[in-house]
């Protein structure tokens, strides 16, 4: 029965908006969409989009969490709004959410610095911060091989070095 | 030697010569020797090439690594004797590097960071100049500022000089000489202490810096901030790393020279190291880190940031920047069904770039998601698939919808935006050029960052417009080099300008004011009145009343900010917070004042009729007819209203207002001020957030501000501000290196007419 009549879901629809100055507005937002508010500043454009629709998505969906994991989140209360149907959770972009500390970067930001960090660590080239030659260093494998490039039969002695750099070994 | 025989080996080799642990023992015993060059031989076998016992082989390699803490020695034959480092060490001259993982590149961790600045790659000093401003003064007149300045008491300045007079028998200078006359020598001692250790004086550099680290009071620890500037660290040179990670190459680059590089170059480098030749192990480890990177670089150049450069800090880069980083990012997070809510994400672009950011919102959308965005740019309004007019005036007067369908309808109905997409009405229409007073601001030779050592002129007297696309330099060019070198001139400030080689002409104007995009107040406690001052004026009108002056109150009776007036249950917020704890934070009006702000006794005196809670419940328009008899207050609500904020409330407070009136408030704020007609006005994007009637109205006060004889400089994109000014520089042609340049000089009819110029494209 409820198949022969599937709700409408193409559009976002508030009814009821009491927001700051909005004067009990409704209105519909098609979804899916690249929608503009335009208007006068002081006109309740941003208490449209930010102070009902973003705050009332972003409620309900943070809602469905548990009550114990609600109290780490700042929920905000429910917006003055009669209702809001056919809402997907809502991200909001604005200018404010950033992190503005000296210990970020852009490539912190984006995370490319993360990315950046393991290529470096793992295809880097290590030199001497001094005379500019390459580091080189060594797997056990490798080591092994080397050994055996050396002819059948040579007697091999393999030793650690003490040299005095652990003490606890004297 | 002994525990060595307890770990379980029965061979060693003391001195090249491999022997039995006991007879070492012995040796050793009659040699009392330090056993210096002992190695522990682990594994000794004999070759079998055909079939070696590789398990057994590595594991006495590993046993040699990790007893040798890394350091590892195969001989062969009792003859050749190879040494092998598990860790990175330099042949030369062994410096040695433990480990590299990815958090030794992150200067946010201990690892890796710059052990002087711990990762900023700024440092705070102390500066000679700034102790010693003056160095006409001698030592004991009290050239040490900050010994100088401690507040009133002469006992530090005279056991200073007490100090300073022994320091000067012994070394033998005078502190009764100029300070220029004393010699660097003698300077040192007195600045960083001497090396003498009989000497207790540690300098005065070193006792405040001490005094720095020590301190707990944020007051005094800003008093010593006086005197330092911020420096590049002298260690890392501003690259946060240390220096062993800093020399780790991926072809042929460093991180530090990676991430400087902007995002349009660092994508090319990608490219380059994918086609590098490398062994396929490493190839397989890179390709999906270098795709991972490119897919975010290439996002983030679609919206028009492709100038910037990975290095560059969060705290230096503009709202609309970092907005637009966000939105390049959630490209990549690639979630479906999401409703984005956008706060205007044009601000700050140039025309040019614009485009791009359409692109990628429509991108989103077709993702199978929702996209609001409040915002005034025509470009977007046109490109939108349905639009929604909200007004149809401001604040009381606006909160509805007006309009709500695709462009087609909206063209065709009679809305103040429909009437300025369809032309008619413009934002301003000039009639003729100013003439401008023939003198010129010059600033000369500038190379800070891009620019490329550009002479710019400024013509006083007339409206002009710098623009150029998105890092072509407009900001440090008026920012960096101009703002910061006329403060520098005016005011005496101690921040650096730019890299330029002089600045002429400043003698021409006796004032700049320059108005930025950095937010009014975030508290609660402050508002338009109070920012703009008129409160104070308005208050002084309540103390001036009759029942006042008998009941001895004064102004500061009525601010809700200080003990007296304001009512004590909620100290003046007119409301309270009850914490809900499971539920979200509920505020309720105060019972005690029902959110009046004010207690019962300040709240009976009225002036005219009204009481103070009321008159904070005005909008500026109704203020400005009510106090119509106070010239002074008119006077500044004037301005408020003039820049469009008429329907303001005076009690609104700071963290209610949006960007846009954030910075009209400032604006109105310096207007206020009395106009030399020889003020220099630099404007950073006053149109954010403004719709095309508020421009109009934006463009009427300052084209009164020009008619007065000063000059107006406003960095801009929007096109209908460009068309009404009277000059613009355009500089370009592209953003980051391939900027710079000056494009074009002169009127906006010309620059229609200039071929190379992006701006001239879309006017």
């Amino acid at each position: 029965m409820l198949k022969n009549n599937p709700k409408d879901r193409s559009k976002i629809i508030v009814r009821g908006a009491r927001v700051n100055n909005l004067k009990n507005v409704n209105v519909e937002v098609p979804r899916d969409k690249l929608v503009v508010i335009t208007g006068l500043s002081g006109s309740g454009k941003s208490s449209l989009a930010f102070d009902a629709i973003y705050a009332e998505g972003n409620r309900r969906y943070l809602e469905g969490m548990s009550s114990y994991a609600t109290q780490f989140l700042d929920v905000s209360a429910k917006p003055d709004v009669d209702k809001i149907e056919n809402l997907t959770p809502t991200i909001s972009i604005d200018q404010k959410s950033i992190a503005r500390s000296p210990r970020s970067t852009v490539g912190t930001l984006t995370e490319i610095y993360d990315y950046l960090r393991v290529l470096y660590a793992k295809v880097g080239v290590p030199h001497c911060p001094h005379c500019k030659t390459p580091l080189e260093k060594i797997t056990n494998s490798e080591v092994l091989d080397d050994m055996l490039d050396s002819p059948d039969k040579t007697n091999i002695a393999i030793l650690a070095k003490l040299n005095g750099k652990d003490q606890s070994l004297k | 030697m002994k525990s060595v025989s307890q770990l379980g080996y029965a061979r060693i080799r003391l001195r090249g010569k491999i022997m039995s642990l006991t007879e070492a023992l012995v040796q050793n015993e009659i040699e009392n020797d330090e056993p210096c060059n002992a190695e522990i031989v682990i594994d000794r076998i004999v070759l079998n090439k055909k079939n070696p016992d590789r398990e057994r082989i590595l594991d006495s390699i590993e046993t040699a690594f990790k007893l040798g803490k890394g350091v590892a020695v195969v001989i062969r034959d009792n003859e050749t004797e190879k040494m092998y480092n598990r860790d990175f060490v330099c042949k030369k001259c062994f410096f040695e590097v433990a480990d590299i993982t990815p958090k030794h590149f992150s200067f946010n961790s201990p690892e890796g960071a710059c052990q002087h600045c711990s990762g900023l790659g700024v440092i705070k000093e102390i500066d000679e100049d700034l102790l010693i401003p003056n160095k006409n003064l001698t030592l004991a007149e009290g050239a040490i500022l900050s010994w100088n300045k401690s507040g009133g008491r002469s006992s530090v300045l005279s056991s200073g000089n007490n100090i300073l007079k022994m320091l000067g028998d012994k070394y033998g200078f005078s502190i009764d000489i100029p300070v220029k006359k004393i010699s660097r020598e003698h300077l040192n001692i007195v600045l960083y202490g001497s090396n003498d250790p009989n000497i207790i004086f540690e300098g005065v550099i070193p006792t405040m810096k001490k005094k720095y680290e020590e301190l707990n009071s944020n007051y005094l620890r800003s008093e010593i901030e006086k005197y330092m500037i911020e420096k590049v660290c002298p260690l890392c040179l501003g690259k946060r790393l240390k220096g062993e990670y800093l020399s780790v190459l991926v072809a042929g680059k460093s991180i530090d020279q990676v991430v400087d590089l902007s995002l349009v170059e660092f994508s090319r480098f990608l490219g380059e190291l994918e086609k590098a030749n490398l062994s396929s192990a490493k190839k397989s480890i890179i390709l999906p880190l270098i795709k991972e990177m490119k897919a975010r670089s290439a996002a983030l150049q679609n919206v028009g940031l492709g100038y910037l450069s990975l290095s560059r800090s969060a705290n230096s880069i503009s709202g609309g920047e970092g907005q637009r980083i966000r939105l390049a990012t959630q490209i990549g997070s690639e979630l479906s069904g999401i409703t984005y809510v956008l706060d205007e994400p044009s601000i700050g672009l140039h025309n040019r770039d614009t485009e791009k950011l359409i692109a990628t919102m429509e991108e989103l959308c077709e993702a199978g998601n929702s996209l609001i965005t409040v915002e005034h740019d025509e470009q977007i309004i046109r490109r939108a698939d349905w639009i929604i007019d909200m007004g149809p005036g401001a604040g009381e007067e606006g909160g509805e919808v007006i309009f709500s369908g695709d462009l087609q309808k909206l063209l065709k109905s009679k809305t103040v935006t429909a009437q300025y997409l369809n032309g008619k009405r413009h934002v301003g229409d000039r009639k003729k050029a100013r003439k401008g007073l023939g003198k010129f601001i010059k600033i000369q030779g500038a190379t800070e960052h891009n620019l490329k050592n550009i002479n710019v002129n400024l013509p006083l007297g007339k409206f002009i417009s710098l623009t150029g696309v998105s890092g072509s330099g407009k900001s440090t060019l008026v920012t960096d080099i101009l703002s910061k070198g006329l403060a520098k001139y005016f005011f005496n400030t101690k921040e650096a300008p730019g890299k330029h080689k002089k600045i002429t002409g400043m003698e021409n104007i006796d004032k700049v004011i320059s108005i930025n995009q950095a937010p009014i107040g975030r508290t609660p406690r402050s508002n338009a009145a109070t920012y703009t001052g008129v409160f104070s004026l308005i208050r002084e009108l309540f103390a001036d009343t009759e029942e006042a002056h008998t009941r001895g109150y004064d102004a500061s009776r009525f601010s809700f900010n200080m003990k007296g007036g304001r009512c004590e249950d909620c100290q003046g917020e007119g409301k309270k917070k009850i914490e809900m704890h499971l539920l979200p934070d509920v505020y309720v009006p105060c019972e005690t004042c029902s959110g009046a702000k004010y207690n019962q006794r300040t709240l009976e005196i009225e002036y005219r009729g009204v009481n103070i809670a009321a008159v904070l419940d005005m909008s500026v328009s109704y203020a400005l007819v009510f106090f119509k008899n106070s010239k002074l207050v008119t006077e500044k609500l004037a301005t408020l209203e003039k820049v469009g904020l008429g329907y303001l409330k005076l009690g609104q407070s700071a963290v209610d207002l949006s960007g846009g009136e954030a910075q009209r408030i400032k604006l109105a704020t310096e207007l206020s001020r009395r106009a030399t007609g020889k003020t220099l006005y630099i404007l950073d994007e006053p149109t954010i957030g403004l719709h095309f009637e508020d421009i109009r109205k934006l463009l009427g006060v300052l084209d009164a501000l020009v008619d007065k004889g000063n000059t107006v400089l406003v960095v801009e994109h929007n096109v209908d501000v460009i068309r009404n000014s009277d000059w613009v520089i355009d500089l370009g042609p592209e953003g980051g290196s391939g900027g710079g340049e000056i494009v074009f000089e002169g009127s906006p009819a010309e620059l229609k007419k200039c071929k190379g110029s992006w701006t001239g494209k879309y006017l």
